[in-house]
């Protein structure tokens, strides 16, 4: 007998005599851990999905800080008539902006009755009023003449106002105080609803929609309520239902209902004790453990049932479920949890949070499965059963219309499997936020009717920097945004755009007599800088131009509304744009931004992130069936259904529905833990029965018959659970179920279908091989595990500007001469969260003079005491070639010759690179000068900013920024900016120090991450120069000597 | 045990002359000079570690699980000539005395261009994952069972010189120090016990019949190579089984060992091979044979895997013994893969998983690692050793039932 099977014996002994013990031992456990529940609450702000580490999310962020975060509401007015400049309903439309300037939190309200129209009033004088002057005593001649002007303003069209004039909206942009999002947002709506039902049935000849960030908002509350509400009673009747049909046991329906929903609030209850909110995606959690609940009791449940055959005795039914079941019931929640668990690798939060939770009710149904449910069934009424269930019968011949069509299945299925899956091309990523909820709520009609009617939602973000301060007033720079605002408009799929250059157009205009031909920019800086000063002294209470332009002046914002829009189609939009920039404005390049397209990335972001998270599940997964199964070849085949399901489901769903949500990235790792029950249960039985000595054809049967049934209640059980979670109106919740439905389908697929012919096969092949095939095959193996990928190196391309170049080679040159030096480096690495490590390093360094050749050094490691004496030691070579380097692990007492091409790795976990840290030779970058300018952190210094472009391709930067002061050359300040060409960090140079009356040498190195938060200062002390180091410490035969 | 401890002993006759030699040829008014700058320094670390088998035993009087706490305080005395190092490996085990191993415990200096070692060390030569052949200097301690040795301190008198564009090393070995072997209750064991107590040396040998070694080493460009030469007494002793007790007697001899060691990088690759010719070997059946063996492999890195701080090493490795079964090693057919994942995080977590397939006995194993620090000076170990189809490998099928948890607590300071 197995170690395990005599622990699970002892322990069903055990568990049956103290079952009382345990089951109050378990209870109070688990009611300790529900008593979190109160401290839940429900977050509904729609923003819960991005990460604050998300790049996207740290962009908007700061874009929302300088100009203005838009939290919107949407008052679409569509009277039935068809249009909009009527007395009525203008008058209608300017009541509702009044009313809406009281909703709470509103920070600015505009409708086209208070349009800002600019008109001249003789030559030199401007006024700025509302279109509509009085709405309330309007005549149809006004009403005409203020169409006029709307239409013909594109500002307007497509914007506040449809094409046509039919629709119009209020737009009310709110300032959240942004405290407490799960009160800020209620608020507004339980203001808003009611009045424009009161619009709705006061005016009946006008329709009213509401659409916008905060009804978005508003929205994943009331849809997690609406979850909640319909789909948890529905859940729990059909598990039930579908235990008491087919186990035909009133016992086992209360058990399996007590055990799914102690485990459903245990991870509620855990949510509640980490204080984390409730929101939309984490709201389902409850129910999945219901569903993964009832596959972990079925087991059990039926094993007694099995049991009851026989005897009487309840206590034997429950010792002998828990002695046969319980390894493999604790692999099945154990794998389920690790699955879930992975979901932490998820850039979204709310799917971190619901594999957390879920992990937590897997523990739960663990314990209760293996404690109070046996001590449940000795302490339920029970009669014995007579009688072998029909079912096991239809198990038996299906095994057996395995093993006789095995040839046929053992080719059809592949070929089903690969045509499935290359459905998974068919796939697009598309998230839009404004879709995830269906067209069963209403603020989703409302979003289509907008966006049909009047124009887009979803909005293209760019802030155009100058670069210094009121740099918006020079007409170069004007110029140069109108073309984008040109451009933009000229593309098809936006709407509208909104450009500061309207508003200077339409003043010079207005300031040169309502001329059209002056409908342009002006023709100087001053002009520019005083109109847009005019016009804000003249603008309406609330408005201002703050929203377009920074608080310094030194950028505007443009914003391009796209209706309709995919995730794909705003990619290559944005492509098109930047494509713009590079020809037409490269000094104005920025990266896109908007809360909308934060949504349109985050899939595409958290694909490659749940990769990891998904490759990792496997490997545990893995190694935990390998440990199970101790076979190495059954454990590789285990990955065919394991992992085919999952490609199934996705080229299915590539096929029929073609795009998905940000779900899709984590339903392979979520399934994965789920599928693999249903893989060792079979192979388990299988491996069981060969081991005894029988054909493989009978130790398919006898896996048929062992757990073919549970296997198939399980997985409908699954199936089902997952699909009326599948009903759930809001879209990343519908699509993960949905496709977590179809995967566990296939999974049973596969597992009766597909891995029996695969078992046998295998089985066949191996005794079929002569002696001379095993050596073939043998080679072949050899042949594909040594030949492993090789990169190539790609040839690097030149370009330089001589004053750039000039500065290096001089600050190169005062620093040649020093020898060699020894030094004593201290690192602090810092997190976000302030928490420190420290890390000291001996290291020396060998100069060499000649610019061909690179320096030598060794750090030898000092702190962590464990790795005390591991030292490396590098050899630079002159760009693109890869240094040499020698690594020397003192536990071993080995020299390791290493692979050096790792630039961008962090040395030793901080936020300096290798690349960072490693010599730097003149040849291996181009320079490129950009300025003179005050050094930073040294106002009384010039330094010259100029720009380091790498020449080799695996550099870790597209490029660098350096201030060098032009007196004495030294380093102040480095930016680096990542292959994307955004900022990543910003390194510091301080307390600088002069050695041998010519080398100068910062004491002080502070690194910071500008996207993560983390930083690391690293302190250098004891430098010693012209220490007549001996070349050959430089050698790998001394390392073990220099580490001590 | 205390005899051991005396042996290791031995090694202050080496180190006292070279000390003499090297103090006569300093100039007697320079001593005080050497004295004054004298740094001292001492460090060190306890792991406690805790070995269990979830498996029943094999054999009767097998252990479930075994503890034992490896203490090294290191000690390492400069001057601006001299380098002395001590350091012990005092092990502490669950059962039975305690025992001190003379792991380091040399002084070190440089005469003209040669660099001089005497006493007691432990060298790596090899360049291979999975095991290295040409790696013969140091016996092992194998009291935690035949899956895990712990190289022992061999006293040697070592030169080391700069000839041509690598390095030559001389190598004389006064000195044998035995293989320590685990007794019968533990696990990982042979299927007979082995009888230290009872270890003999093949007629005309003995422990103190000068070994001598030679290696030549370098690199040239992305090349980096070995050749070596080794005469003495080997490290693998034959068995022979005493029929009263039944138990295996080790049984030493004299061998011969040419080998070569070869690695070559190119990218984030590199293709690794060690080559041995040994002489006059006991074979598993206890014939002295000569025979060659290799072992061959490639290993890859990636280097900030999916975006992350993360590398992967993977390798690959096929080890061959022209002895076929007759391989003491066992490893006459074998194919290792592994995978070494450093998370590079702060906390320096590493997982390294390796497994080992035998292509003619279809034996396979799986050892999973993984190791971080817990506190400033703590770190944590953990591991698992699962052999799987040891039935018919009459090398191995004595571990079929060992499969291993390992847990360590190491604190270093």
């Amino acid at each position: 007998m197995s170690f395990f099977s005599r622990f699970f014996s002892a322990y069903a002994d055990f568990a049956i005599k103290q079952r009382l013990l345990l089951t109050i031992a378990t209870l109070i456990a688990g009611f300790t851990v529900m008593a979190g529940i109160p401290n839940l609450t429900l977050d509904t702000d729609g923003r819960v999905f991005m990460d604050e580490n998300n790049p996207d999310k740290i962009l908007l962020d700061k874009f929302e800080n300088e100009y203005a975060k838009d939290d919107t509401l949407s008052i679409v007015v569509s009277p039935k008539d068809g249009n909009v400049f009527t007395p009525k309903t203008l008058e209608v439309i300017d009541m509702m902006t009044d009313d809406a300037w009281n909703l709470p939190y509103v920070r600015v309200v505009t409708s086209i009755t208070r349009f800002q129209n600019t008109y001249a009033d003789g030559e030199d004088s401007l006024i700025v009023e509302d279109l509509v002057v009085d709405p309330y005593s309007v005549t149809q001649e006004e009403a005409d003449k203020a169409r006029d002007i709307a239409l013909s303003k594109v500002e307007l069209k497509g914007g506040l106002i449809s094409e046509s004039g039919a629709d119009t909206q209020i737009s009310v942009i709110f300032r959240l105080p942004g405290k407490d999002l799960t009160r800020e947002i209620p608020e507004i709506m339980e203001e808003t609803i009611p009045m424009i039902e009161q619009y709705r049935a006061d005016y009946p000849e006008i329709e009213f929609r509401y659409t916008g960030s905060v009804p978005l908002g508003y929205q994943f509350n009331v849809a997690s309520q609406d979850d909640g509400a319909t789909l948890t009673p529905l859940m729990l009747i059909t598990m039930l239902g579908m235990v008491g049909i087919l186990l035909r046991t009133v016992t086992g329906v209360v058990g399996v209902t007590v055990v799914a929903i102690l485990s459903a609030l245990i991870s509620l209850g855990s949510l509640g004790w980490a204080h984390i909110p409730l929101n939309s995606a984490t709201a389902l959690a409850p129910l999945m453990i219901i569903t993964l609940a009832v596959a972990s009791t079925v087991h059990l449940l039926s094993s007694a049932r099995q049991t009851a055959e026989f005897t009487s005795d309840r206590k034997e039914w429950a010792r002998k479920a828990i002695a046969d079941h319980g390894l493999a019931i604790t692999i099945a929640c154990l794998t389920t949890a690790i699955g879930f668990l992975s979901l932490n690798f998820s850039i979204s939060p709310p799917f971190r949070q619901l594999g957390n939770m879920v992990a937590a009710g897997m523990l739960g149904v663990w314990i209760y499965t293996l404690t109070l449910l046996p001590a449940m069934i000795t302490w339920m009424p029970g009669k014995q059963k007579s009688g072998t269930a029909r079912v096991d019968v239809i198990m038996r011949n299906f095994g057996e219309f395995v093993i006789r069509k095995q040839k046929q299945l053992l080719i059809g299925i592949p070929v089903l499997i690969i045509g499935l899956g290359a459905g998974i091309s068919q796939i697009k990523l598309e998230d839009d936020f404004l879709r995830y909820f269906d067209e069963r709520y209403e603020m989703r009609q409302a979003t289509d009717y907008f966006e049909n009617n009047i124009g887009g939602l979803n909005v293209l973000e760019y802030a155009l920097e100058t670069g210094e301060e009121s740099g918006i007033n020079s007409l170069a720079y004007l110029e140069k945004v109108e073309a984008l605002t040109n451009f933009l408009r000229a593309q098809p799929e936006i709407s509208n755009v909104r450009s500061v250059t309207d508003i200077i157009k339409q003043l010079n205009k207005s300031m040169n007599g309502d001329r059209q031909s002056f409908y342009r920019l002006p023709n100087s800086d001053d002009e520019v800088s005083q109109y847009l000063f005019l016009y804000e002294l003249s603008l309406g209470y609330g408005m201002d131009l703050t929203d377009q332009i920074n608080i310094d002046r030194s950028a505007v914002r443009i914003t391009a509304y796209v209706p309709n829009t995919t995730t794909a189609s705003m990619i290559a939009l944005d492509g098109r744009i930047q494509d713009w920039f590079d020809d037409n404005a490269p000094e104005l390049k920025s990266p896109v931004t908007g809360q909308t397209h934060v949504y349109t990335m985050i899939s595409a972001r958290d694909v490659p992130a749940m990769l990891q998270g998904t490759v990792l599940a496997l490997v545990f997964i893995s190694l935990i069936i390998l440990f199970v199964l101790r076979d190495v070849k059954l454990g590789l085949i285990s990955l065919v259904p394991n992992l085919v399901p999952a490609a199934m489901a996705f080229g299915l769903w590539g096929y029929s529905v073609g795009a998905v949500t940000l779900a899709v990235s984590v339903v392979v790792a979520m399934t994965l833990g789920i599928v693999v029950d249903d893989t060792v249960h079979f192979m388990l039985k299988y491996a069981e029965a060969k081991k005894r000595g029988e054909s493989s054809e009978d130790s398919v049967r006898y896996a048929f018959k062992s757990v073919g049934m549970a296997l198939t209640v399980t997985s409908i059980g699954l199936v089902l659970g997952f699909f009326i979670l599948g009903m759930s109106g809001f879209a990343v919740n519908r699509d993960l179920a949905r496709l977590t439905a179809v995967t566990l389908s296939f999974a049973l697929f596969v597992d009766f279908l597909f891995l029996p012919p695969l078992l046998i096969w295998m089985d066949k092949m191996k005794n079929k091989m002569t002696p001379n095939a095993v050596k073939g095959t043998k080679a072949a193996v050899l042949a594909a595990v040594l030949l492993l990928p090789v990169a190539l190196i790609a040839t690097p391309a030149m370009a330089s500007t001589e004053k750039g170049l000039e500065i290096a080679t001089e600050q190169s040159n005062r620093d040649n001469g020093w020898g060699d030096f020894t030094v004593v480096g201290k690192m602090v690495l810092k997190n976000k969260a302030g928490k420190e490590s420290v890390r000291e390093f001996k290291s020396m360094t060998l100069e060499e003079t000649d610019p061909s050749v690179g320096d030598k050094s060794v750090i030898v490691f000092t702190k962590p005491r464990d790795v005390r004496g591991t030292a490396l030691l590098t050899h630079s070579n002159i760009e693109p070639n890869d240094d040499d380097q020698w690594l020397f692990l003192p536990a071993l007492k080995r020299v390791k010759r290493i692979s050096s091409s790792n630039r961008t790795g962090k040395f030793v976990s901080s936020e300096f690179s290798y690349e960072d840290l490693g010599s730097e030779e003149i040849n291996d970058n181009s320079y490129n000068w950009v300025e003179d300018m005050p050094c930073p952190g040294e106002d009384s210094l010039t330094c010259a900013k100029i720009e380091i472009m790498p020449k080799n391709k695996k550099s870790g930067y597209s490029k660098r920024i350096a201030f060098i002061d032009m007196e004495e050359y030294r380093t102040y300040q480095i930016e680096f900016y990542n292959r994307r060409g955004d900022l990543e960090k910003i390194l510091t140079f301080s307390d600088y120090r002069l050695y041998m009356d010519k080398f100068w040498r910062a004491h002080q190195m502070d690194m910071n991450n500008e996207q993560t938060g983390k930083s690391t200062s690293l302190v250098w002390d004891s430098y010693e120069f012209n220490a007549g180091i001996d070349g050959k410490t430089f050698e790998p035969k001394s390392l073990p000597k220099v580490a001590r | 045990m205390k005899s051991s401890f005396l042996k290791s002993l031995w090694a202050g006759v080496p180190v006292a002359a070279v000390m003499a030699c090297g103090m006569s040829a300093a100039k007697a008014g320079d001593w005080a000079e050497h004295w004054a700058e004298l740094e001292v320094e001492h460090y060190g670390s306890v792991q406690l570690n805790y070995d269990y088998y979830p498996d029943d035993a094999q054999y009767a009087d097998q252990d479930d699980a075994m503890g034992n706490v490896d203490l090294r305080p290191q000690m390492v005395v400069m001057t601006n000539e001299y380098e002395f190092v001590l350091e012990p490996r005092v092990v502490v085990p669950q059962r039975g005395p305690a025992y001190v191993d003379l792991k380091e415990a040399f002084v070190n200096t440089s005469i003209a261009d040669f660099d001089v070692l005497a006493g007691n060390t432990t060298v790596f030569w090899g360049k291979a994952e999975a095991v290295n052949l040409v790696d013969i200097i140091n016996t092992k301690d194998y009291s935690r069972g035949l899956r895990s040795g712990e190289k022992q301190g061999m006293p040697m008198v070592r030169v080391m010189t700069a000839l041509g564009p690598g390095d030559a090393e001389f190598y004389l070995l006064p000195h044998f120090v035995e293989n320590r072997y685990a007794d019968s209750r533990s696990r990982q064991r042979t299927s007979l016990p082995i009888n230290q107590d009872t270890t003999r040396f093949v007629a005309g040998d003995d422990k103190n019949d000068p070994g001598f070694a030679f290696r030549y080493s370098g690199y040239m460009g992305d090349l980096d190579y070995g050749v070596s030469y080794f005469s003495g007494i080997s490290r693998d002793p034959g068995f022979v089984i005493d029929a009263v007790t039944m138990t295996l007697v080790p049984l030493y001899h004299e061998i011969t060992q040419t080998g070569v060691d070869v690695q070559w990088i190119y990218g984030d690759t590199s293709f690794k091979a060690e080559v041995i010719r040994r002489t006059k070997q006991l074979n598993y059946s206890g014939v002295a044979e000569d025979y060659n063996a290799g072992i061959f492999g490639v290993e890859h890195n990636y280097f900030g895997v999916m975006e992350s701080n993360a590398d992967l090493a993977i390798f690959a490795e096929y080890a061959r013994d022209t002895r076929k079964e007759e391989a003491a090693s066992g490893l006459q057919d074998d194919v290792f893969t592994g995978a070494i994942l450093s998370m590079n995080d702060v906390d320096d977590t590493q997982i390294r998983v390796i497994t080992s397939y035998d292509l003619d006995y279809y034996s396979k194993s799986v050892t999973a690692e993984i190791e971080r620090r817990v506190f400033d000076s703590i770190t944590m170990e953990a591991s698992l050793y699962a052999p799987a189809g040891l039935d018919v490998d009459e090398h191995n099928s004595s571990f079929k039932n060992d499969t291993r948890l390992h847990l360590g607590l190491k604190y270093s300071w």
